[in-house]
């Protein structure tokens, strides 16, 4: 059984197209990180996984359960974290907690308090009173006090400052997964989820382009520079995903990087390239930016 | 606790400020009972404002609730608050929906119950009790659910929106066009049609919000969408039952009338109008025009208290039946000719407001319409107006006749007089004139007429006078205490039925100059004259109780033979053609002329007057 299983999904706003024929199979226990630019269709997608809306075509399954038939019973398993915090601004946080506690079988109150006073939120504080960080906050709180067996997460650090954003990467996320917990993050936050990820998609246009085990991801791309002009990487069987001039040289990003092909191609073109790995924030400008491939 | 009842708590609490404000408003009626204006009758001052501030406060509550409990959420992104939670769409919406009710009335109660147990009596007085209370519940639920769909679909600027006010107008016309045939069977059960649909309508607001949130969940033109297909799919199922049960409930034809609760015979021919109900239809009075000698049946709309009104050489009917739904008191007169094989019914265009009546030329060819105030003929066959002229305000009309095709006479009173005056409508010269008066006792008049007008008899009074002029011919010992019926015979003499004991009626028969030339024992509490044939025998109806139902059980329908004074031929448990009440000159029936009756049964028989034979009524086809 998989945690989250995506087939074929298509989602139509009118004549605009938000994600278009997107699968994605998730395995219990890992943290998935789908990524994407402003508009991508990433939130369209976190709305249909939560069974908020219905695709236009494909269908969705949580926790081996499809999640537009079966949504009020799967919630009760599922944390959701999402983007812009919607708790009523009038009611304070002790009442959204009382309001969940009615609401979730598997509520735990001490987690609760004990998160919200990590964070030094005052329980009878009014969430239009919070800061962004702060509902934010509340609602991961929320979310992890049910003790779910899925979490999604609409860019959770969104307004969280840096501290807030390493504790919920580092302790949150990752303690999460330890504990077989499956993590659905969406997030313009790289750097952390390179270290938690275990799988990233990436999300262009409502397309996705990319699916893949994050290890595999970065072993593949390469950032290569040559002093000299352009050279023919296709002969050597690399793919570019983007070239751009760089200095009086070139900068191309290799996203089928293999050793042995490499060497045996710089060794018979004779040329000077240095080659660097890439971070998991420069392959996703690589590959959803304009010119990506 | 269940999930709609904590959504529903966790919604009121939200509502805190709004019964702050209520708070602030129960206090206004008290400060302007303050005013000097005010100080001569406060309490009436404190109930009166109190009651207006806290209805108006609950149903506008009501109504800015529902523009924003589902759809502001919506359009505010803010139902995904309830749709990450494990709680159902009905959970959801009824749990708003309690929370929005229960703060519509604590409003009115925060408002109201001060001034209330301040001014006791007169509130009571002002604004009455629990019946006001239901009033102002059902409005805040209607206000709430009407706002809710309407605040949905206007927020959402979606295309449906034209989609979605085109079907509204189409369900107010399709439950107009239902209704509609009920009304011209039973008012009574149009209304209680109307009432079902409208709780159905109710019901369907109540309940497609649910489907809305199940399929549109949170977003907003999906929402709408789901909503409308909800409303309208169901709209259209409610329109479709209740359509079914129309066609279902008029479409009886005359043998399966289980009960007959009027026939009318043509004087001439072999037509007859029949009404009744058909088995398990409630009150809904069928009528018919059937050709007894055919058996064709012609089913009609003309509502069962006024019947038709047939000319005289049985060639023509003509009847009423209301405009709309909206204006009840305004009918069109219909018409559709006897003497022709498949003559269709024919809609005339010509009006009648308020209650007056209206009367048939001898040939069938004009009509003569009152009005509240004024009178007018017109000719059938084009519709042309020929004449018409004003006959005062609130003049009392008590009957109205064509002596001959050219001349309309007209008998009515002054407001509150006992003075009965003559006027005469003459198409051809379109002039109204009044021809004459009487005297009468009473200020109201049955009034009779000899079969070629030119006598008439003041029932009441027992006053014989010149159909025309007024003068006054003779006097007729009459007394108004007893029910009695009366005819003006073609030989000239007048036969009167009148109780006399328990059970037995007396026809006394009076020659033309006022003389009793005798009179007969009719065993019956009540009795109705149907009419006279051609060799001068009365028919009439006996009956010993008035509500006898409307079959022929426990009536029976007497030959008589004025001039021999005797009795020739009792029928039992037969009932005949109602009188013509419109026209004042009685009923003629052809010598041997199949009549036709009710049985004990309530179903249509034929009888001949001559020989008494009973036969069953032809099949109407």
């Amino acid at each position: 059984m998989t945690a989250i299983r995506a087939a074929n999904v298509t989602i139509r706003y009118g004549k605009r197209t938000a994600v278009d024929d997107v699968s994605i199979d998730i395995a219990p226990g890992s943290v998935y990180a789908l990524l994407g630019r402003n508009g991508a269709g990433k939130s369209s997608l976190v709305r249909a996984l939560t069974g908020q809306i219905r695709p236009d075509r494909g269908r969705i399954e949580l926790l081996g359960r499809d999640v537009w038939s079966d949504r009020a019973a799967l919630m009760e398993r599922v944390g959701i974290v999402s983007e812009e915090p919607d708790a009523p601004p009038e009611m304070r946080v002790n009442e959204l907690a009382w309001f969940h506690s009615r609401l979730y079988s598997r509520w735990t109150q001490s987690a609760f308090d004990e998160r919200v006073a990590r964070f030094g939120i005052a329980r009878n504080a009014r969430i239009g009173e919070l800061s962004k960080g702060q509902k934010k906050q509340v609602t991961l709180a929320l979310a992890l006090a049910i003790s779910p067996e899925l979490l999604v997460l609409d860019d959770p650090t969104l307004g969280l400052d840096v501290v807030a954003r390493k504790s919920l990467f580092e302790e949150v996320i990752a303690h999460m997964a330890d504990f077989g917990i499956t993590v659905f993050i969406t997030t313009h936050d790289l750097a952390p989820v390179e270290a938690v990820a275990d799988r990233v998609g990436i999300l262009r246009d409502g397309k996705l382009v990319l699916d893949e085990e994050t290890e595999t991801l970065k072993s593949r791309f390469r950032r290569i520079r040559f002093a000299s002009q352009p050279v023919a990487l296709t002969t050597a069987n690399l793919i570019t995903a983007t070239v751009r001039k760089w200095g009086s040289g070139t900068e191309a990003v290799i996203s089928n990087y293999d050793d042995v092909a490499f060497e045996r191609f710089r060794d018979g073109a004779q040329l000077n390239a240095d080659v660097s790995p890439m971070s998991l924030e420069e392959i996703f400008i690589a590959v959803s930016g304009e010119e990506g491939a | 606790m269940s999930h709609t009842l904590v959504i529903a708590s966790r919604e009121l609490r939200e509502r805190s400020r709004v019964f702050l404000m209520a708070s602030a408003m129960a206090v206004l009626p008290f400060l302007a009972a303050l005013v000097p204006a005010a100080r001569h009758d406060r309490p009436l001052a404190i109930a009166g404002i109190a009651g207006f501030l806290s209805v108006a406060l609950a149903l506008g509550v009501a109504v800015a609730q529902g523009t924003s409990t589902i759809a502001g959420d919506l359009v505010e992104r803010r139902m995904s608050f309830y749709f990450t939670k494990p709680v159902s769409p009905a959970a959801i919406w009824f749990g708003k929906t309690i929370a929005a009710l229960v703060t519509s009335l604590i409003c009115f109660a925060i408002v109201a119950a001060p001034a209330f147990l301040a001014t006791g009596d007169q509130w009571r007085q002002t604004l009455g009790g629990p019946r006001m209370l239901a009033f102002l519940g059902i409005g805040v639920v209607l206000m709430f659910l009407f706002s809710h769909v309407l605040s949905t679909i206007v927020r959402s600027r979606s295309g449906l929106i034209g989609i979605d006010f085109v079907l509204a107008a189409a369900t107010v016309a399709a439950v107009y066009f239902i209704v509609r045939p009920v009304l011209f069977g039973s008012q009574g059960m149009a209304a209680m049609l109307l009432v079902a649909i409208g709780i159905a309508f109710v019901v369907i607001l109540a309940a497609a919000p649910v489907w809305q949130l199940a399929r549109g969940r949170s977003d907003i033109r999906r929402s709408h969408a789901a909503l409308s297909r909800a409303l309208w799919t169901t709209v259209a199922a409610v329109l479709l039952v209740a359509g079914v049960y129309v066609a279902w409930l008029v479409r009886v034809s005359p043998s399966d009338l289980a009960e007959i609760s009027d026939v009318e015979q043509a004087p001439a021919g072999s037509a007859v109008f029949i009404s009744g109900v058909g088995s398990m239809r409630g009150d809904y009075q069928s009528s018919f025009l059937i050709d007894t000698a055919s058996g064709r049946a012609t089913r009609i709309q003309a509502p069962a208290w006024w019947g038709v009104r047939f000319s005289q050489d049985g060639k023509v009917a003509a009847w009423l039946q209301p405009v709309s739904l909206l204006r009840r008191v305004e009918f069109e007169l219909y018409t559709k000719r006897l003497d022709q094989r498949d003559a269709p019914v024919v809609a005339t265009g010509i009006r009648k407001g308020g209650f007056g009546t209206f009367a048939l030329s001898p040939d069938g060819t004009r009509v003569a319409v009152l009005n509240d105030s004024n009178i007018s003929v017109h000719e059938l066959a084009t519709h042309r107006l020929l004449a018409a002229a004003s006959r005062g305000d609130r003049a009392n009309a008590f009957a109205m006749f064509f002596p001959n095709r050219d001349v309309v006479r007209l008998y009515q009173s002054p407001r509150n007089s006992t003075r009965v005056e003559i006027y005469e409508l003459v198409s051809a010269t379109k002039s109204f004139t009044k021809t004459g008066s009487i005297e009468s006792q009473s200020t109201y008049n049955g009034i009779r007429a000899s079969q070629d007008g030119s006598r008439i008899l003041l029932s009441q009074s027992g006053i014989v006078a010149d159909a025309k002029t007024g003068a006054i011919v003779a006097k007729l010992p009459m007394a108004t205490s007893n029910h009695f019926a009366t005819a003006m015979l073609r030989d000239g003499t007048i036969a009167v039925a009148k109780r006399v004991a328990p059970k037995r009626t007396n026809l006394s028969v009076f020659a033309a100059d006022g003389t009793l030339l005798r009179e007969i024992a009719l065993p019956a509490h009540f009795v109705w004259i149907s009419g006279e044939t051609e060799s001068g025998k009365l028919i009439a109806t006996g009956y010993d109780r008035i509500s006898s139902g409307h079959d022929g059980r426990g009536r029976k329908m007497f030959v008589i033979d004025p001039a021999r004074g005797t009795i020739d031929r009792t029928m039992k448990d037969l009932k005949g053609p109602t009188p013509n009440f419109t026209d004042p000159r009685a009923n003629r029936f052809r010598e041997g002329q199949p009549l036709v009756a009710a049985n004990a049964e309530g179903k249509l028989v034929t009888w001949n007057a001559s020989t008494g034979a009973v036969t069953p009524f032809p099949s109407p086809r």
